[in-house]
């Protein structure tokens, strides 16, 4: 779907991504973890041409990322980026119709929704639980309630690829479980290809096909399936954090634990 | 319920009451002034049938022409005004604090200076400098996009540049064109001349409806760049054409009536709390809106101190410079 070989690429004088290898298959969801400034959002920016690599090529089918114009690539990858302000009063309905702005740009311009793009984006109210808020200004949303509409703009964009940002980093327990199902139907039922960006490891470990971490410098720790790059070995590396890993009982989903602060050591 | 019908279901109310707002302020502003004309005779006049001589030459030759411009001029700003806000997702952005209005009269000045009499000399200088100024605001303000005040302070810098250069071009010219020029750029309706009103209302319309066919295009803007080229918007192109229409609405209004501010910042406000953001429908209210304001303000400028004229820009100033402020400490508190 996506491939990068050799990507490097830096910002001014700093390294972010270093030889990176990643073909991107049709139909996975793959998940990228890395700690902060580890150029996770840089990676999916690449993917999608906002940027190009300092060297390396990052193709799809339909030719090289950044040559791709940018109404194309709406056509192909929809995007939920991290959360910002939202100035101006339109309502959740509004916002998500935005999405149908990729498929149909010329009837976009005058005056309103089709009937087919009308139903779009009210079932992209309902698999998101937000039908209750579609009337509502989008300023007054929680940031879970904001990320679940940016997620319906997202799928009304009908791509077959979703690149996410953090998607889920606002979300309350029972919403990230039940946006977690989603992608994981998304992909299993509708063949969409999903690369998200996470600091949720138990969530990824749960609905990943395939993990890939980086450390801090952008180089690749680990990348593969899930029990293969889930180990405290990676993660220590990675993250720098000592994490206990466990294979649940009932199934063999991994858990991650980080281990218990050593407040004794704090306090001397 | 579908935006659609929402839309349908709302809009043509809107449409409707804001052109009789104006219509009545038009009215209001026709019947202002020295010579009193009873309002049957006004009107009479006014649908064509005949009155005193005097009093026809007051309305048609006089007033009705000031009139109207105060509506050209007050559209103009206010849909202008809309359109900076969301391209450079800012709502206290308007064509006066962003200096496209600096550069637009510092292009007229340089035109009257050349001492042109074309009607489309002055409108096309004015729309070069407009340019000039929003191009460089934006190009400093892009360098630091985390910061909506960046984009303010850029504005106010370039529109002193602005004033600073003309107020040199006016040191340079003839004593009594300075005389004129100074209550120009205070915003003055006084000094058009009749034969612009037809190339005003063309220019003018020409980029309102350029404006208002990117209405939707307007929505993805208010969501950031970055994502309206996410969802596939040809940000670059977008932006130009945008800037171009804009410009030429804040253009033709300048180097008709000088310095008017804060129209194109109160009107889009109270316009989006009254019928929503959707630019389709902003669009055309705030030009509806902002005619009646300013012709509103003209005549109160007419006759606040009459015989004698203030400047209409001081009317608005007056009102909207404590709106902006409110905004400011507005946003401060979110």
């Amino acid at each position: 779907m996506i491939q990068l070989s050799a990507v490097n690429f830096s910002y001014e004088k700093r390294r972010i991504l270093q030889h990176l290898d990643l073909d991107v298959r049709q139909g996975e969801l793959l998940t990228i973890l890395g700690p902060n400034g580890a150029g996770k959002s840089t990676l999916l920016r690449l993917m999608r041409g906002r940027l190009r690599p300092d060297s390396g090529t990052i193709r799809w089918q339909e030719g090289a990322a950044h040559q791709l114009s940018r109404g194309k690539m709406a056509t192909l990858a929809a995007v939920v980026p991290q959360l910002m302000a939202q100035p101006f009063g339109f309502s959740v309905r509004e916002m998500v119709a935005m999405g149908c702005f990729a498929h149909d740009s010329g009837r976009w311009n005058r005056w309103g929704l089709g009937v087919e793009q009308q139903r779009t984006v009210e079932q992209m109210l309902a698999v998101t639980d937000i039908t209750h808020l579609a009337e509502q200004t989008v300023g007054v949303l929680s940031g879970g309630e904001l990320q679940r509409v940016l997620l319906a703009r997202a799928l009304a964009q009908q791509t077959p690829v979703l690149l996410l940002d953090e998607v889920t980093s606002q979300l309350d327990l029972g919403h990230t479980r039940s946006i977690a199902e989603l992608l994981y139907r998304l992909c299993r039922d509708e063949g969409k290809t999903i690369v998200q960006v996470s600091h949720d490891i138990n969530l990824a470990a749960d609905i990943s096909q395939r993990i890939l971490m980086l450390d801090s410098s952008g180089a690749v720790v680990a990348f593969g399936e899930p029990t293969q790059v889930l180990s405290a070995k990676n993660i220590d590396a990675a993250f720098g954090v000592k994490v206990q890993v466990e294979k649940h009982h009932s199934s063999d989903a991994l858990r991650v634990y980080p281990l218990p602060l050593r407040k004794k050591k704090l306090d001397r | 319920m579908s935006v659609i019908e929402k839309n349908s279901r709302h809009f043509p109310y809107w449409l409707l009451w804001s052109t009789l707002a104006l219509l009545l302020a038009m009215l209001l502003g026709i019947s202002c002034g020295m010579v009193k004309v009873p309002m049957p005779e006004l009107l009479s006049i006014l649908s064509g049938n005949s009155g005193t001589a005097l009093h026809e030459t007051v309305v048609l030759k006089i007033r009705l022409p000031r009139v109207l411009f105060a509506a050209l001029v007050g559209a103009s700003l206010s849909v202008s005004g809309g359109a900076f806000q969301a391209v450079l997702r800012n709502p206290l952005a308007d064509p006066y604090i962003l200096g496209v209005s600096g550069g637009a009269a510092l292009g007229s000045v340089v035109a009257l200076t050349l001492d042109s009499q074309s009607p489309l000399v002055l409108p096309l200088t004015a729309f070069c400098g407009a340019l000039l100024s929003l191009v460089l605001v934006y190009v400093v303000a892009r360098a630091n996009q985390s910061s909506t005040h960046t984009l303010i302070l850029a504005g106010v810098m370039v529109g002193s540049f602005a004033s600073a250069l003309l107020l040199f071009l006016l040191w340079l010219a003839p004593a009594d064109s300075v005389r004129n020029a100074v209550f120009w750029l205070a915003g003055n309706l006084a000094h058009v001349r009749p034969g612009w009103l037809p190339w005003g209302y063309g220019l003018s319309l020409l980029a309102f409806l350029l404006l208002w066919h990117q209405a939707r295009v307007l929505d993805l803007f208010t969501q950031g760049e970055d994502a309206a080229a996410d969802l596939g918007l040809d940000v670059g192109r977008a932006r130009l054409l945008v800037f171009a229409a804009a410009g030429l609405l804040v253009a033709t209004a300048v180097s008709m009536a000088g310095l008017v501010g804060f129209v194109g910042l109160v009107i889009p406000h109270v316009v989006r709390l009254l019928c929503g953001p959707g630019h389709v429908r902003l669009l055309p209210a705030s030009a509806l809106a902002g005619a009646a304001f300013l012709v509103l303000a003209d005549a109160l400028a007419r006759t606040i101190l009459a015989p004698a004229e203030l400047p209409v820009g001081v009317i608005t100033a007056i009102i909207g410079a404590p709106f902006f402020l409110y905004l400011l400490r507005l946003k401060g508190e979110r």
